[in-house]
């Protein structure tokens, strides 16, 4: 059971984190990504109690935001980087920035399911052992996904 | 870009909007969720119950009740409890689906469960209504040799009324169901 207390440290840490892979998941969408955000803070503090080991709250809070962003996709039906008017990162002096933003949006968008949920924790600097973990793999297996997925990631940005 | 670190902080550098709901907002979202999901469930309950204590009623009975009466009622409150004790299941069942399971296997545990309310929602309704109108059926030759006229008109014509206007509720609220749970299904799959 998570105290009142304990539930807004993990909002102020978690937050940013869960926004930008439901960003991920919406395409930069910022509303949609600002509403299944918050989804996914309601659905933690509904099942709070099925959190077993405190330690491993990080792979529990990713688990249930994927599982969310999956469910949610069909009410917001398929969003398309396309057509977003402005991504989320615009420094003004800065164009090549948000166009490489939106290049990798396009390119997160294009990946498959499993993917696309790897891509969004390697983007967000979760170790491999946490990924194995949230994805449900073994190490080995996360350790040679993520390698592919990494050049993967890096060739299609070159192309720039 | 050619670094997969600066590809990260060109990720981690994008700035949240600001928040429109702080997190007492969600607090209080999310406890009125539970509050209502646990409403849900205690009515469910009670109408259970109150449908099943008929039915023991009646199972106790039937021996001494005339025919048509025992098969009647029986078959109309068999159906009903039936339909409820189910309807409770699946609620039951959807509360504790697991949503901090690894994506595949949350997503096999999903189906699993709307494929069983696809069924619950087409077959089991359509069943339980069928033997309910079967059971209230059987009972209306008896109701006309038992009541007078006028008495067996009204009966006669509220049942007229209510059963299809009752049915083309329950249809209409089953196609929209199904069509989600296609949705859901064909999306999952």
């Amino acid at each position: 059971m998570i105290t009142e207390e304990e539930f807004n440290n993990i909002y102020n840490e978690y937050h940013p984190k869960v926004y930008r892979l439901c960003l991920g998941y919406m395409s930069g969408n910022q509303p949609l990504a600002d509403d299944l955000a918050q989804e996914v803070f309601i659905k933690l503090w509904e099942k709070q109690n099925s959190i077993k080991d405190q330690k491993a709250i990080s792979s529990w809070i990713y688990r249930v935001s994927f599982n969310t962003c999956m469910m949610s996709i069909r009410n917001n039906k398929k969003y398309s980087s396309d057509e977003i008017e402005d991504t989320p990162y615009q420094p003004e002096q800065d164009q090549e920035a948000s166009e490489s933003l939106k290049q990798l949006y396009r390119i997160i968008e294009k990946l498959k399911a499993d993917e696309k949920n790897m891509a969004l924790l390697l983007l967000e600097g979760v170790n491999t052992e946490n990924i194995a973990e949230v994805l449900g793999i073994t190490k080995i297996n996360a350790r040679v996904k993520i390698h592919r997925l990494r050049s993967k990631l890096k060739d299609e940005m070159e192309h720039l | 870009m050619n670094n997969f670190n600066n590809i990260q902080s060109l990720w981690s550098n994008q700035e949240p909007q600001k928040q429109n709901k702080n997190v007492d907002y969600i607090k209080a979202e999310a406890k009125k969720r539970m509050q209502s999901s646990g409403r849900r469930l205690g009515w469910g309950i009670i109408i259970l119950s109150i449908t099943a204590a008929i039915l023991g009623i009646i199972i106790c009975y039937l021996p001494s009740l005339k025919w048509p009466f025992g098969p009647g009622l029986l078959a109309m409150f068999l159906s009903v409890t039936l339909r409820s004790s189910l309807e409770i299941i699946s609620m039951i069942w959807k509360q504790r689906l697991n949503i901090a399971l690894p994506t595949q296997q949350y997503k096999c545990q999903i189906l699993r469960y709307y494929r069983a309310r696809k069924a619950l929602t087409t077959t089991v309704t359509f069943s339980t209504l069928a033997l309910y109108v079967a059971g209230f059926s059987i009972m209306i030759p008896a109701f006309y040799s038992y009541m007078q006229t006028l008495y067996f008109i009204g009966v006669l014509v509220f049942i007229l009324v209510s059963v299809p206007v009752f049915s083309i509720f329950l249809i209409k609220k089953s196609k929209e169901e199904l069509k989600e749970l296609n949705e859901i299904i064909a999306l999952l799959d």
